[in-house]
């Protein structure tokens, strides 16, 4: 009887003694976070010229040649340097590493003279040398690197991925002395200067690369803090997964007196309501996206805010030209004729896209086509008609995938109704997890397929070339022998006019087989805080942080 | 009222004997029911509301897929009580068709997971021993294994279906149901009831249908009607895998968070749908706490 | 009951190698890889790519690769972020996961039980009616709408806490562990006040009611004891899923804790991350729901004879 009462008193007393702890934590916590009124992210970084940028996502990794994502590229841009940079509003081409280049005659041989005060975080010069040893490893095929083809410009470079070619020195890139670098081409690309700007082109510093395991080593430790070395305006500073990565200015930077940021901290944070959310309570100066049903409000009571960016990309859907009915090239423009794009723009994405009637966003490096995809619903309905379709009549009920996404999926509602109401047909939509969706994308496992493309460089070859016969990223299953000639054509042609003519006729021959529905053309929206200076706005939306800068209030 | 154990014993037996006979026992209960204003008051909701799903086709002033553009979302008129959502759709009438999905998917499932659950529960407490370590073991099992991924496998197996909607919540749902229900088990098998009805040498069958389940009917019930709402808003995630309903049809999961995302804008499209939700549920619980009382053996002679 | 324990910790090993091999199986036929990209990849790469993380032998082979890793205590390197090995993913997210969970528990149990037993003492009466109603509404409102509409009202509105974050400004814990922690109350409080009207209208109860004991004695002394057993069978799992963090509210506040893994490694067919959640939270359910075994022995005197007997 005893030992049951004394069991019980301690129960009861733990229980009670437990409630006070609790409440006097909850009360204590309460208390403290409404007495502290504390300063926000943006107030203390305007004051000491600290950056808090939502970047979406956690990068993978932030080793250049082993990244494929933009969170990642936005981080690398601070972290590395090319042998040139762009300008950040006209995106002209700037020297970087580089201070001079020359360009053979033909176009075929780039020169580039190095700067002598490029180094690289712990003070070496950057030479010649380190891009060789940085291009070859990002070559190597062992490596795995997912942006080897942007190599393929370079002499026997795409051999060399391809493991035909086993020795490196046949590769068209040799350094002529510790200061000069030249590259060998197969023919006139009039773009590649821009392409020395992409991630894969980045270097990395070879002793270090070698300490952590040498050159052909995935997930290696040279990126982590403490033990990374890079060329950037920029150095890693902390590394937090899932949380944080900060990077501070760099004392080495050959142009360091420019760069204003002391430190720029990288937020990855994925869901765009809490983006938003953060940016309202002053945690973040950028965010990475707005949700689509925020911009009218926000351009309504907070304009400065907002950013509204044309992009380099198009938004698009993929007919999958080998199944029934979408074989017949006239189902695919009655298709495509009776979508009201602007409606699309205007009520649904809302972030100021443009209508797009082209593959080829317009004003590409000055190439806009002449050809246009129509909106048209006679027309559309006359040739259902043709078709042996009229008025939807035994029409085969058509599936539209998408992966996952808000946005997608309004899209693709409204573009069901639209079909539904012009052309009296049926189709169903089905979200898709992202793996499945491009598993059936690639193995030509769906009837349509809802798709995008961001540029990586300025020139309509970047959209073009895409829709090659057999092409990675055709997954349409569309051939047209003129359309491969005229690629192939303009990739030898070195003249501009000669190049965009082809183009031209490229652009015609989609509006007539109409393989792909272009829908509109990207916009980046995102929020701003007004005291950012020097995010000036681009079509490739990148930005250089050395010109970037905080006002204080 | 003071009664001294044994004769409590003998009396359940009694009682719970009288299920075989005939059913007063379920007679008793709906009039015990009947008796209860709050319950009755759920039941009924809960008939309307399965009403209008049934109805939905034929009553409902809109179509659910009919958009209008240019109209967007309103809020609620004269024209559309409920307003509209972004794509000018008239709330009401997705609410109703909402309906039908949630509905459906709430009670099959729940039944499923509750079928499952209770006989798996049941054997594997009344047993005991190996029988039990190799069932719950099991349940640990299925437990652990990752649910994405096996929805993910389920889709590219089966493709999308109704039915294996209803698989797959039903799956994960009662696991849980069997371990509450074991527990129960358990510690009823430790009553005087149940060592009287063993020493008079019935079967265990029969020990369990009439006498070891009918004791955890109230915990079961009151699982059940948790059980509800959770494989309403499991089906949301589950249509997000692509499982589940797709556009434009939808479902109160679906509308309630989409509405989530917009509740500063539009707020009457998280608010209808989630109001709807939460009277069907409170009507559920009602009508949950109701059943309990009235079948409870115990309480009858109060 | 050491011998008890014992034995269950035997179980525990066919139970993880089950899931380890049906796992093993279920990510390996799911379509898509961990190399697969938006982007066309040239073959040479991919299978580059292969060959280093050994993706190119049988799976049967593979399989006995990872599982001999596992016994040395390598879970192998994550396939998403490169360079970190899932036991590091893991280790990182896991001590922030714990103490939310922990916070929720906490907040789960007080408002859980004692709504659930003060309602049980006046059954249908507003004593019943008033703490049940608050209970519905961590029911009716899930935490993807609880979450934004506690950040929107406490954040934004009246500006008293963050926004986001776990640790970095004063306050931001309370919120995703309200959050958390209500949605778990809800189930508490229905199952406790269901396992207490249960117990409350045995006979025992009533015999002590009849002596004059008091509200509190017959609460605290008899009927808490019984009346918690749904509650314990359902704390089994629940708290496991609890450790083991929530997607919806590490995502909705920003929180680098290890539940999102559960969800993405999934999404990224990270292989050996999703192995290594699964089997961390193998290993929880395992040891939750042995806990809960061993309370609801410790709940029910007459099974402690028996339970011996029968192993």
């Amino acid at each position: 009887m005893t030992a049951r009462m004394t069991s019980r008193h301690i129960r009861t007393n733990i229980s009670t003694r437990l409630f006070l702890v609790i409440s006097g934590i909850i009360i204590i916590a309460v208390s403290t976070s409404c007495s502290l009124d504390w300063e926000s992210n943006v107030e203390s970084g305007n004051r000491d010229q600290i950056l808090h940028y939502g970047n979406g996502e956690e990068p993978q990794e932030i080793d250049p040649h082993l990244t494929t994502g933009i969170p990642e590229f936005n981080i690398q841009l601070a972290l590395f340097e090319g042998i040139v940079s762009k300008h950040p509003s006209n995106l002209g081409i700037e020297p970087g590493v580089a201070e001079s280049w020359d360009i053979s005659e033909d176009q075929l041989i780039y020169t580039f003279h190095f700067r002598d005060n490029a180094r690289w975080s712990n003070g070496d010069p950057v030479t010649a040398h380190d891009f060789v040893y940085s291009w070859e490893r990002a070559l190597r095929p062992e490596l795995g690197s997912l942006y080897s083809y942007m190599f393929i410009y370079i002499k026997n470079a795409d051999e060399f991925v391809k493991g035909k070619i086993k020795d490196f020195s046949k590769v068209g890139i040799k350094a002529l002395d510790e200061r000069t670098l030249q590259v060998e081409l197969n023919a006139a690309t009039p773009f590649f200067l821009q392409l020395l700007d992409h991630h894969s082109y980045y270097p990395v510093h070879p002793p270090t690369i070698e300490k952590f395991g040498g050159m052909l080593k995935r997930g290696s430790q040279w990126s982590r803090p403490g033990n990374f070395v890079g060329n950037g305006s920029f150095v890693l500073k902390e590394w937090k997964l899932n949380r944080i990565l900060i990077v501070e200015k760099s004392k080495t930077y050959w142009d360091a007196d420019k760069v204003k940021l002391k430190e720029i901290y990288f937020y990855p944070v994925q869901n765009n309501s809490t983006e938003e959310r953060m940016f309202r309570a002053g945690q973040l100066h950028i965010t990475s996206t707005v949700p689509n049903e925020k911009i009218a409000e926000y351009r309504k009571t907070n304009p400065d805010s907002l950013n509204i960016t044309p992009y380099l990309g198009t938004y698009f859907y993929r007919f999958n030209t080998k199944v029934k009915p979408l074989d017949d090239v006239r189902v695919r423009r009655a298709l495509s004729m009776s979508i009201n794009r602007k409606q699309i723009v205007e009520h649904i994405t809302k972030g100021g896209q443009i209508p797009a009637y082209t593959f080829t966003p317009p004003n590409t490096n000055g190439f806009t086509s002449v050809a246009k995809f129509k909106y048209d619903i006679e027309a559309a309905q006359k040739l259902l008609v043709e078709a042996g379709y009229p008025d939807g009549k035994d029409f085969p009920n058509l599936e539209i995938i998408y992966n996952t996404d808000e946005s997608h999926r309004m899209v693709a509602i409204a573009i069901q109704q639209m079909w539904k109401k012009a052309l009296n047909i049926n189709v169903t939509l089905a979200n898709q997890d992202w793996q499945v969706y491009l598993e059936n994308e690639t193995q030509g496992n769906y009837q349509i397929s809802r798709a995008g493309w961001i540029g990586d460089y300025l020139d309509p070859n970047n959209f073009l070339d895409m829709l090659l016969t057999d092409g990675g990223n055709n997954r349409t299953r569309w051939s047209n022998s003129e359309y491969d000639a005229n690629i192939a054509a303009a990739a030898l042609a070195v003249e501009k006019e000669e190049r965009f003519k082809l183009f031209q006729r490229n652009e015609q021959i989609l509006v007539d087989e109409s393989p792909v529905m272009p829908i509109y053309t990207y916009t980046r929206v995102f929020l701003i805080k007004p005291s950012v200076i020097g995010w000036d706005q681009n079509i490739l939306d990148q930005h250089p942080y050395k010109y970037v800068s905080l006002q204080a209030d | 009222m003071t009664q001294s154990s044994e004769t409590t014993a003998e009396q359940s037996i009694i009682d719970l004997d009288s299920v075989e006979s005939g059913t007063s026992l379920w007679e008793d209960a709906w009039n015990r029911l009947q008796q209860n204003k709050l319950a009755m008051f759920g039941l009924y909701v809960v008939s309307f509301m399965i009403i209008i799903a049934l109805l939905t086709p034929w009553i409902t002033p809109y179509s659910y897929f009919e958009q209008d553009l240019d109209l967007g979302a309103t809020a609620p008129s004269a024209a559309h009580w409920l307003g509209t959502d972004t794509l000018g759709r008239d709330l009401l009438t997705r609410i109703m068709y909402g309906s039908r999905i949630s509905l459906m998917v709430g009670f099959l499932a729940t039944a499923v997971a509750l079928s499952i659950g209770v006989l798996w529960g049941t054997v594997s407490g009344y047993f005991g021993g190996r029988v039990d370590a190799f069932m719950m073991r099991t349940v640990d099992i299925l437990y652990a294994l990752p649910f994405t991924i096996f929805i993910i496998l389920l889709m590219v197996v089966f493709g999308r279906n109704i039915l294996l909607l209803f698989m797959a919540i039903g799956a994960v749902e009662w696991l849980t149901m069997a371990r509450i229900v074991r527990g129960q088990v358990l510690s009823i098998r430790q009553q005087e009831y149940i060592d009287a009805a063993i020493t008079m040498g019935l079967p265990k069958r029969q020990i369990m249908l009439r006498h070891v389940i009918p004791n955890t009917l109230g915990t079961i019930i009151i699982y059940v009607t948790l059980t509800i709402p959770n494989v309403i808003l499991l089906e949301s995630f589950l249509s997000f895998l692509g499982l589940g309903v797709q556009p434009p049809q939808s479902s109160w999961g679906l509308l309630i968070s989409y509405g989530v995302e917009t509740m500063e804008e539009y707020p009457w499209l998280l608010i209808f749908p989630a109001v709807v939700l939460s009277v069907t549920l409170f009507s559920l619980n009602f009508l949950g706490d109701g059943l309990r009382d009235a079948l409870d053996p115990k309480a009858s002679r109060d | 009951m050491i011998k008890f324990i014992f034995i269950r910790l035997l179980q525990a090993i066919p139970v993880l190698l089950i899931v380890m091999t049906i796992t093993f199986v279920l990510i390996h036929a799911a379509p898509g890889g961990p190399f697969s990209a938006e982007r066309a990849v040239p073959p040479e790469v991919i299978e580059a790519l292969n060959a280093q993380y050994n993706l190119d032998d049988p799976v049967h082979v593979q399989f006995f690769i990872y599982l001999n890793n596992v016994l040395h205590g390598d879970f192998g390197p994550s396939f998403k972020y490169t360079g970190r090995s899932v036991t590091e993913v893991i280790a990182a997210g896991m001590p922030i996961t714990f103490e939310l969970g922990l916070y929720a528990m906490l907040i789960a149990l007080i408002l859980g039980i004692s709504a659930g037993v003060i309602a049980s003492l006046k059954p249908n009466t507003m004593q019943d009616y008033v703490p049940m109603s608050l209970a519905m509404t961590g029911i009716c409102l899930p935490t993807f709408v609880m979450g934004p509409l506690m950040v929107l009202v406490f954040a934004i509105w009246l500006d008293w806490l963050p926004v986001s974050g776990w640790g970095y400004i004063p306050g931001d814990k309370i919120l995703p562990s309200l959050t958390l922690g209500f949605a778990y109350a809800a189930y508490i409080a229905r199952l406790s006040r269901g396992g207490m009207l249960e117990i409350l209208s045995q006979d025992f109860i009533r015999t002590a009611r009849a002596k004059g004991l008091s509200t509190a004695a017959i609460v605290f002394r008899h009927a808490l004891r019984g009346g918690m057993q749904p509650v314990v069978s359902f704390m089994g799992p629940a708290l496991a899923g609890l450790l083991s963090g929530s997607f919806v509210v590490e995502t909705i506040f920003q929180i680098p804790g290890m539940g999102r893994y559960f969800v993405q490694a999934a999404f990224n067919r990270d292989y050996t991350l999703i192995l290594g959640t699964t089997i961390f939270f193998a290993t929880l359910i395992i040891i939750f729901n042995l806990l809960a075994d061993i309370v609801t022995v410790w709940l029910n005197p007459r099974l402690r004879d028996s339970s011996n007997s029968s192993n």
